[in-house]
């Protein structure tokens, strides 16, 4: 086997060894990293990497998955109280910010992820597949984004609804949707694209995890 | 490749397991840091903009609207697609005036069975003159915002207006008590908020608004919030389709150079040759990776207990054995 096969043959799931994890890296990060290798999460984290992928940098899309899962709880809470809630209580301010901080750290480490993918290069092969699929996600998201802006219910959903309504929604196909209409907009904020997003992002994840990181440059 | 070069020191690199212990703690740091955020400085929340409010801070913005709805000259009349609707005149001014006959005064009543038994030319004639009128009362302006009549300028206008000066006050009236907006919202059940948003937009006080906090277009608009930093800074590609290359401002064109930028990103970088090289050529991907992989003795970065290890143990017992 070469150096290269031996690699490729570790990304089946790795058992989780705590005994030995906690005499290599000591007991608080053997326990901190014994959830990656839980039932649910095995085959997701269990296993091994490259020696080059131990930076940070290799946490981004980690890091854009973490904010995308306190963008869909923070969400859900929204949704189920509604919008007097969100916009006239303090708790519901409260959540409401924080849907509103998620989406910030979601698109920062998504940007800094790309970068990350494209300076190192990790499209090219057989990943483009995934590429594409991570880029069509960064493309729903800021539509989910232009959604969520409407779906606010203050004085800025109304201005972007009257104006994205003359430049987008006026075209046709895209005039189905009617911007300042908010049943329409609510469910394509919290139905449609999300559920999209999270099939994309779930295909995303196992692909890095079938395919490996990206051998280097 | 064969075997001997893979095996050689300069493609060699080591393995080690992922420090998933990164991920909890970067996780309650994420968590601690978006529920601060979210409870100290908030997020951008401005009050709903209301017909009644938009009617009580500009009434003479009201009133010039009114005489353009009827003489065909407001927003409204555009592409019902974009921000119009199929007849103004008779949805924003005629209907809601009908709708409170009621309760409304002598004179108010007189003056909509006058206008309602004009022909169409007289009306719009009427309206036209009203419209001509009032923006005769205000210096033309060179600013971007939309000037706005003042109401005791109106008050002294006199001429062959018909009977729509009336209209257009009882409008403000009842756009001033709230009635309008109630109207609006009963009638259109399945999206209680199109003819209030209509009705703003035909009036200059929510487009100045928009200019005053540096929405619009030509003010990079798109990636701003009003007066809260940071925004939506990530939508900066589709702005600059928007706001600097030709026609990025109109549906087809923003959508052309965004499939273009699209086309570009998914498609043309990662797989022509030259310029999917890029990355490689800059050189930048040594910044990235924690050892350079072309350096790396795999002893160093291995663990115990990972096969690679094991492995590598086998191969020095079989060598010591032989
Ligand atoms: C929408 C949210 C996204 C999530 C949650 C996500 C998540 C991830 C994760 C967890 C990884 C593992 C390695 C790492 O973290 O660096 C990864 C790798 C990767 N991502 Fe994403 N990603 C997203 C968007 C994107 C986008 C927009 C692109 C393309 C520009 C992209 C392209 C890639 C590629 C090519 C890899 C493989 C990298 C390699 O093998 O070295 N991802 N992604």
């Amino acid at each position: 086997m070469t150096d290269q096969d031996d690699y490729f043959a570790h990304h089946k799931g790795e058992p989780f060894r705590f005994k030995e994890r906690k005499k290599e890296v000591g007991w608080l990060k053997a326990a901190l990293e014994s959830f990656a290798y839980l039932p649910p999460f095995n085959r997701m984290f269990g296993k091994v990497e490259p020696s080059y992928a131990e930076s940070y940098w290799y946490c981004l899309g980690g890091l854009t998955f973490l904010s995308f899962l306190f963008l869909v709880i923070t969400g859900i809470i929204l949704t189920l109280f509604g919008p007097p809630w969100w916009l006239h209580t303090p708790t519901g301010v409260a959540v409401k910010s924080m849907h509103y901080w998620s989406a910030q750290a979601f698109f920062f480490f998504l940007f800094i992820h790309v970068v990350r993918v494209w300076l190192t290069g990790a499209y090219r092969g057989e990943r483009w597949v995934n590429y594409a699929i991570g880029l069509t996600s960064l493309f729903l998201a800021l539509g989910e984004n232009l959604f969520g802006v409407l779906a606010r219910g203050d004085w800025e959903s109304q201005f972007v609804a009257m104006h994205s309504n003359y430049m987008l929604f006026g075209l046709p196909l895209l005039r189905l949707i009617t911007p300042s209409n908010f049943t329409q907009v609510i469910l394509i904020h919290v139905a449609f694209i999300p559920f999209t997003l999270l099939v994309l992002i779930g295909v995303h994840v196992t692909l890095v995890k079938l395919q490996g990181i990206a051998r280097p440059l | 490749m064969s075997k001997i070069k893979d095996k050689s020191e300069s493609t060699k690199f080591s393995i080690v397991r992922h420090g998933f212990w990164k991920y909890p703690i970067l996780m309650i740091v994420l968590l601690i840091t978006v529920i601060v955020m979210g409870i100290w400085v908030g997020s951008p929340n401005w009050p709903r903009a209301t017909i009644k409010n938009s009617a009580q801070m500009e009434p003479g913005g009201t009133i010039w609207a009114v005489s353009q709805e009827l003489d065909g000259a407001s927003v409204s009349y555009t592409d019902p697609y974009a921000y119009g609707m199929k007849n103004p005149a008779q949805r924003l001014v005629i209907g809601p005036l009908e709708s409170a006959k009621w309760f409304l005064s002598q004179k108010q009543r007189q003056a909509l069975s006058t206008y309602i038994n004009a022909p169409m030319t007289k009306r719009i004639e009427w309206a036209k003159n009203y419209d001509k009128a009032i923006q005769k009362t205000f210096p033309v302006s060179k600013s971007d915002y939309t000037p706005v009549p003042k109401m005791s300028n109106i008050s002294m206008l006199r001429g062959n207006f018909g009977p729509v000066p009336v209209i257009a006050d009882t409008i403000l009236k009842l756009a001033q008590n709230g009635y309008l907006e109630t109207y609006f919202q009963g009638i259109s059940p399945g999206n209680t908020f199109e003819y209030t948003n209509i009705w703003l937009y035909d009036r200059p006080y929510m487009l100045n608004t928009a200019i005053r906090n540096g929405l619009t277009d030509d003010q990079w608009g798109m990636i701003k919030e009003r007066g809260f930093a940071p925004g939506p800074w990530y939508l900066i590609i589709p702005a600059v389709a928007h706001v600097l290359l030709p026609a990025g401002s109109t549906g087809p064109g923003f959508i052309f150079w965004n499939s273009l930028f699209a086309i570009f990103a998914l498609v043309l970088f990662p797989l022509i040759p030259g310029l999917r090289n890029i990355p490689k050529y800059i050189g930048l991907y040594k910044l990235i990776y924690a050892v350079d992989p072309k350096k790396s003795k795999r002893s160093e970065f291995s663990m115990k207990g990972d096969h690679y290890d094991d492995n590598i143990r086998k191969e020095h017992k079989k060598k010591k054995n032989l």
